[in-house]
């Protein structure tokens, strides 16, 4: 059976990117549509209340003034689309939180149930009867608070830490987590864990050769996990006006797959990285990701005969 | 967690939150790519002999200020699509991916052409002048043959592919110690003119023209002065105008550095306050190179003549007998003609180290272009290949080096068919061209819009149009006088039969080619790869 396979990952809040991820679907005539990790955002911009109808944030590198109605409104969609979430408070509410770590871990988590949740529906509304399997997976960065979210879809598959056969019978094993980053996230385990974890997926894969391996973070030492070199401070490292690059992916990753030559390999986590390589037989991939610009970046994969057939970057 | 006092934002830990490469790396970076001392001597050259009494100064501050908005539309480009890797991706969603690929194409087919034209500048002007002058006449003669231009260019090929396989560490120690031996030529040449007087110079020029049979320093002033006046009407001794208008040729000869600060963008994706460091690293790369050629245009008026330059470049250009020295006249040339025996060398190898990196930096760029295409299956596989041992592009690198051979052979056979120029027109008509039109109208795109007014860029407006608009009005502007002096005035030597087709071959090519392999990856491989730029509805 021919199969498309559509991946992106790394939206990290976007609405416009994760909105683009379901229209992929139709415009690209997919069968398996797959967000493979990093769904929330990184920040939450206070839209202060000044005086009774002005509001003011602080939003790409500018202060923005704007009042109530049209403008706010298209301020509050301008910071959606850039994956960070928008919080309206009051000057005291304001002065309060920003002294209290507990309170924006807070402000953090319920926005990003709020939005998982609005996704959700939406990815709902879009996708019914369009025959299309949607999988959409946490990655390192998200909270494990959104998993109940994604769990509670009628639609919406949860892939992480699972096997699931998917279209055409492919077996695709899945991993949101990564090995240890400099930014101590959510879902970070050792090398060894990792591995360990790995494995006892493995252990539920019937035919490793024909398998999907849906893995956020990428192999290491491959063109797929090359980052900015960071000091202690991380702060980018420059050397002769040029940033060093370092790989920066799981070796228990590689080892795996190395090991056990599945089909393919879907990755993210390095956004710098899009590209393509084999490790023997297993051709891995990391579409990169450019979410604050509202691009998704993605890759179409066609699989026929048990083969790849073809595949493609876009940048919808 | 932690929250910031000054921007009023609440962070979380997730990856990617760094600070990143600042203004000054970006402003080295684009200094480099404008070759600061290679510019010089085209300027010095063809500047007097182009537009003679044209003011150097003006011409070159007019050119910077023009250049400063290109500059601008690069930069702001470069801060909406931060990790663009240069003009072909932001160009095929501005515009359209056919003209994305004509951008990254016409960038191409202009380095092919400068491939050839730069390392036959390593050795004429820059080894056979410093081999005459320091007395190694054999090699001098050696070094500009055809047979020494094809070995001398194999070996620059081989050495610059060679690294750029050994990839960036490589690069980084090479261009670092080509551009320190370039500054300190430029201090070194700044240091004899200021040590020196107009009357040492003549002597030595007299020496070294003794040597060779050719005019002395009066002899050939007064014989040039004959010959402008009788043959162009001008009339000699020729010094610099304070003319606005008679300075404006001078912008194609200015623009032939001043023009190549982009590739700087094309590490926008990791700059730290990236509009910020954009503005000041690419202006004051500009403002750097300018500056440098100021310093370097009084101390030339005053130790040399701006009348001698004028003289020079006739004799040399039009091929006058008073002039029978065996190399091109240049700045360079008249400093190591004062200097002694250690510091000819260090001039010489100074010169030759500006251009020798130049090189590598079509290399670079050419093997990412490639890897980019292959990505989006515009381009064979293999070429996206990255060797394992070196993580680095081998086989692109070694194809850019195959067509910077053939470019070698063909321009040591038959110079008179490139020309630095000719190079020039493929890139300012498409790569250039198309980047100040995406950059005019990247705020009225709809698919855009969304994304223009969420970045900083969309708080800088003159009135109430957007800066980015003016700058790429203005540079387009630039572009197109460029054009129109090199279709208009023959003293180019850049519009001819062979730059039409090297224009035509950088457009129908293009065309053809993109059509030919969309066709090919449907029909055998099943899949449309305009898909690939397929603009996603974000509703």
């Amino acid at each position: 059976m021919n199969v498309r396979i559509f991946f992106a990952a790394d939206v990290h809040g976007s609405d416009v990117c994760f909105r683009k991820f379901l229209n992929a679907v139709k415009i690209y005539k997919v069968d398996v549509a797959i967000l493979g990790g990093d769904l929330t955002g990184k920040l939450v911009i206070p839209v202060v209340r000044i005086g009774e109808k002005h509001y003011e944030a602080d939003f790409a590198n500018r202060r923005w003034t704007v009042k109530e109605g049209e403008e706010l409104n298209k301020l509050l969609g301008l910071i959606r689309n850039s994956g960070f979430y928008p919080k309206i408070m009051d000057e005291g509410e304001y002065d309060r939180i920003k002294s209290d770590n507990s309170l924006i871990k807070k402000i953090f988590d319920e926005a990003s149930v709020e939005i998982m949740k609005e996704w959700v529906k939406m990815a709902e509304e879009k996708l019914k009867n369009m025959g299309v399997q949607c999988y959409i997976m946490p990655g390192n960065d998200d909270s494990k608070i959104i998993d109940e979210v994604l769990e509670g879809s009628e639609l919406i598959v949860n892939p992480d830490e699972k096997v699931l056969e998917i279209k055409g019978g492919f077996e695709m094993l899945s991993l949101g987590a990564s090995n240890p980053t400099p930014w101590k996230t959510p879902r970070e385990y050792t090398e060894e864990e990792l591995e360990r974890k790995l494995m006892s997926l493995l252990n539920h894969v019937k035919d490793p050769e024909s398998a999907i391996f849906n893995i956020h973070v990428p192999p290491y030492k491959t063109l797929l996990d090359m980052a900015p070199l960071l000091d202690d401070e991380l702060r980018v490292v420059t050397k002769g006006g040029r940033i060093v690059f370092v790989h920066v992916g799981s070796e228990s990753v590689r080892r795996i797959i190395e090991k056990n030559q599945p089909l393919i390999g879907l990755h993210g986590h390095i956004h710098e990285s899009k590209g393509v390589e084999k490790l023997g037989r297993t051709l891995c991939f990391n579409p990169g990701s450019e979410y604050g610009e509202g691009f998704l970046r993605g890759i179409l994969i066609n699989l026929e005969k048990g083969k790849v057939k073809n595949h493609l970057f876009t940048y919808g | 967690m932690s929250g910031k006092e000054k921007e009023k934002v609440f962070l979380r830990e997730a990856t990617g939150l760094v600070r990143e490469a600042n203004w000054v790396d970006i402003l080295i970076f684009a200094a480099l790519n404008m070759s600061v001392g290679l510019s010089a001597w085209w300027l010095f050259l063809w500047g007097p002999y182009i537009a003679p009494g044209g003011n150097l100064y003006i011409g070159v501050l007019i050119t910077l200020i023009m250049m400063i908005f290109g500059g601008l539309a690069w930069a702001f480009l470069a801060s909406i699509v931060p990790r663009s890797g240069g003009e072909y991706v932001f160009n095929s969603r501005i515009l359209h991916p056919i003209l994305g690929l004509m951008s990254s194409w016409g960038w191409m087919v202009a380095n092919f052409a400068w491939m050839g034209v730069l390392t036959a500048y390593i050795f004429d002007p820059g080894l056979t002048t410093t081999f005459h002058l320091v007395g190694m006449s054999e090699a001098a003669e050696f070094v500009v043959s055809p047979i020494g231009l094809i070995i001398g260019g194999t070996i620059v090929i081989i050495i610059s592919v060679v690294i750029a396989i050994l990839g960036l560490k490589a690069f980084r120690v090479f261009q670092i110690i080509c551009f320190a031996l370039g500054v300190i030529m430029f201090f070194a040449i700044w240091a004899l003119f200021l040590a020196y007087s107009k009357a040492d110079f003549i002597n030595a020029w007299n020496n070294v023209a003794a040597n060779y049979g050719s005019a002395d320093y009066h002899t050939l002033m007064q014989q040039t002065s004959q010959y402008l006046e009788s043959t162009y009407g001008i009339k000699a001794p020729v010094y610099q105008s304070w003319n606005v208008m008679g300075a404006l040729p001078l912008l194609p000869v200015a623009g032939w550095g001043l023009i190549y600060p982009y590739l700087a963008t094309y590490i926008a994706g990791e700059t730290k306050r990236v509009e910020r460091s954009m503005l000041l690293g690419i202006i004051g790369s500009l403002v750097f190179c300018a500056i440098a050629w100021w310093i370097t245009t009084a101390l030339l008026e005053r130790i040399v003549g701006y009348d001698f330059l004028v003289a020079t470049s006739y004799a040399y250009g039009d091929g006058l007998k008073c002039y029978a020295l065996p190399f091109a006249p240049s700045y360079f040339g008249f400093a190591i003609m004062m200097a002694p025996t250690w510091l000819k060398w260090l001039i010489g190898i100074g010169f030759v180290a500006w251009v020798l990196y130049y090189f590598l930096y079509s290399v670079f760029p050419g093997a990412r272009i490639l890897l980019a295409w292959s990505f989006d299956r515009l381009a064979p596989a293999a070429l996206g290949d990255v060797s394992e041992r070196f993580h680095t592009p081998v086989k692109a690198s070694i194809f850019i080096g195959v067509l910077g051979m053939i470019a070698v052979v063909w321009y040591a056979l038959a110079p008179a068919y490139l020309a630095s120029y000719i190079a020039m027109i493929p890139q300012i008509a498409t790569c250039f061209m198309l980047t100040s039109i995406a950059a005019m109208i990247v705020p009225f795109r709809k698919k855009m819009r969304s994304v223009y007014e969420g970045s900083p860029v969309s708080k800088y407006k003159i009135g109430p149009i957007p800066l980015i608009t003016i700058s790429g009005i203005i540079y387009f502007i630039l572009l197109a006088t460029l054009l129109y002096y090199f279709i208009t005035n023959p003293l180019y030597g850049g519009w001819n039969t062979t730059s039409l087709i090297v224009a035509a071959i950088a457009y129908i090519t293009c065309v053809i080619y993109y059509i030919s392999v969309k066709y090919y990856r449907k029909k055998k491989e099943g899949i449309d790869i305009s898909l690939a730029f397929k603009e996603l509805p974000p509703e």
